[in-house]
């Protein structure tokens, strides 16, 4: 296995570092939390959130640097699906954390079945073909949007008890809507970016936005978190 | 320019327009939950003041039970059972002819103070109004008022009558326990007239009397204490008024008016 240095400079200059520090700054908040204090379910997600990222993009890290295990595409495709269908999980406990009405909550479990199953599928008949995960984000995305749209709309149906900047609810959302409606046009043509061997690093900058942002809002969701009674 | 940076300069601005479309969606909803929050503190509150003038009426109603008790008992029932006390005790067994008169006389007296008791009892009871209603409650004080006091009374009824919720009707009850109270101790007045008028939409209770009257303290007169001016809050807090209108030697007239549609 030979270390690639020079791809390692490239990731870097992309702006790329700000994920993984953002990352393990969450991650390292959030399990502070769940273990100082009796976890609630927001901490709870946030955790198991930032610690699929972290090692999702460890490995993609890995799979990236490594020029041997390069070639071998299939196994970061494999776990950038996988991490999709955790983040999703994760959106589904945060959205049901807010409270929702029985159909709501049917609907997002069947929801996450479709995309699971249909995941699952997609993932069995394109597994060698190399990078394939853009096809099952772009189904994820729609749906994550609407979970949040689905938090959205209970917020404003509801009597407010609380400012919602002291919700960790609404920052941990918000993160997360942020990153489904952005990261939807960037799905839609990375494909054909990818396969026009485009090395414009700007756009590499939209999910270090996205991604920063939510990582950020998780991070203001722990303080909240920690702040409430 | 090639057509993968138009494409990717056409993606950056899609992107950057969302996520200003995003962040001023979830600013809307900020500062529409920021202003809901505020008009629910505001009515909470408006609600807490109104629970608390509430309780503080309660309160108040309270006291004058108490007072009125206390009144009764050094009144009428302790001067009864005085005067049956005193029947008994110059009792001389050597003189049976008077002595069976002075038994009698303390029977009578005794007998008087077990129904002012009873009396007592169903002007102080609050399910007494609750149970009968607001008009034989006030039918019932005004006689007991004229036994105790000697006043003339009379209670005229206009309009269709209707039930109102306990709590207004037991308010109202110790709104003319107060001013009868009043007419009895400062008036110097020989009748007391009621007057109660329903309507679909409100009630109209007018009690009057023609005694010395006095100068209202909006027209200028002294302070009163602070009977009439529980009278007017109370009637505010039913979601009505109350106008107290008196002039020396023309007697006093108070006119509560309640509207029965609005919510308290």
């Amino acid at each position: 296995m030979q270390f690639d240095w020079h791809r390692l400079f490239e990731m870097y200059s992309w702006g790329y570092y700000t994920i993984p520090l953002l990352l393990l700054l969450t991650l390292y908040v959030a399990i502070k939390a769940a273990t100082v204090i009796p976890p609630t379910s927001i901490t709870r997600a946030i955790t198991v959130y930032a610690a699929a990222s972290a090692l999702q993009n460890i490995f993609i890290s890995v799979v990236f640097l490594y020029t041997s295990l390069y070639q071998n595409q299939y196994a970061a495709a494999f776990s950038i699906v996988l991490f999709m269908v955790i983040e999703l999980a994760c959106c589904y406990y945060l959205v049901k954390a807010s409270g929702i009405s029985h159909l709501q909550h049917r609907a997002m479990q069947l929801l996450l079945l479709l995309f699971g199953i249909y995941a699952g599928v997609y993932t069995c008949l394109h597994f060698f073909k190399g990078f394939y995960q853009d096809a099952i984000g772009l189904i994820q995305l729609p749906i994550m949007l609407l979970c949040c749209c689905m938090y959205y709309y209970n917020l404003i149906k509801r009597t407010p008890k609380q400012a919602l900047l002291k919700q960790p609810l609404f920052w941990a959302i918000g993160g997360m809507c942020f990153v489904a409606m952005l990261l939807l046009p960037y799905s839609l043509v990375s494909d054909y970016l990818g396969d026009n061997k485009s090395t414009l690093p700007l756009f590499h900058l939209i999910p270090t936005f996205c991604y920063s942002i939510l990582f950020f809002t998780h991070l203001k969701a722990l303080q909240c978190s920690q702040q409430q009674p | 320019m090639q057509p993968t940076a138009a494409i990717g300069i056409l993606l950056i601005a899609v992107t950057l327009l969302l996520a200003l479309l995003v962040a001023c969606a979830i600013v809307a909803i900020y500062l529409h939950n920021r202003w809901r929050l505020a008009q629910q503190q505001h009515l909470e509150g408006v609600q807490s003041g109104h629970q608390q003038q509430l309780l503080a009426t309660r309160l108040e109603v309270q006291e004058q039970t108490l007072q009125q008790l206390m009144r009764e008992i050094h009144d009428n029932i302790g001067s009864s059972l005085t005067y049956a006390k005193l029947a008994l005790a110059t009792l001389n067994p050597a003189e049976p002819q008077a002595a069976q008169q002075q038994i009698q006389m303390g029977i009578g007296a005794i007998g008087k103070a077990l129904e002012d008791i009873r009396n007592l009892s169903k002007s102080l009871n609050a399910d007494f109004v609750a149970a009968n209603g607001l008009l034989p409650a006030l039918e019932h004080e005004l006689n007991r008022v004229s036994d105790y006091s000697g006043l003339a009374t009379q209670l005229t009824i206009t309009g269709e009558a209707m039930y109102l919720d306990a709590e207004t009707e037991l308010v109202l009850f110790r709104m003319v326990q107060e001013a009868l109270t009043n007419t009895v101790k400062h008036a110097l007045a020989s009748h007391i007239h009621i007057i109660v008028t329903y309507n679909p939409h409100y009630l109209h209770l007018v009690i009057e009397d023609n005694g010395q009257g006095f100068v209202p303290a909006h027209q200028g007169g002294p302070q009163q204490g602070n009977g009439l001016g529980n009278l007017q809050q109370r009637a505010r807090l039913l979601g009505g008024h109350c106008e107290i209108n008196s002039a020396p030697g023309l007697g006093t007239r108070i006119i509560i008016i309640i509207n029965i549609n609005t919510p308290k």
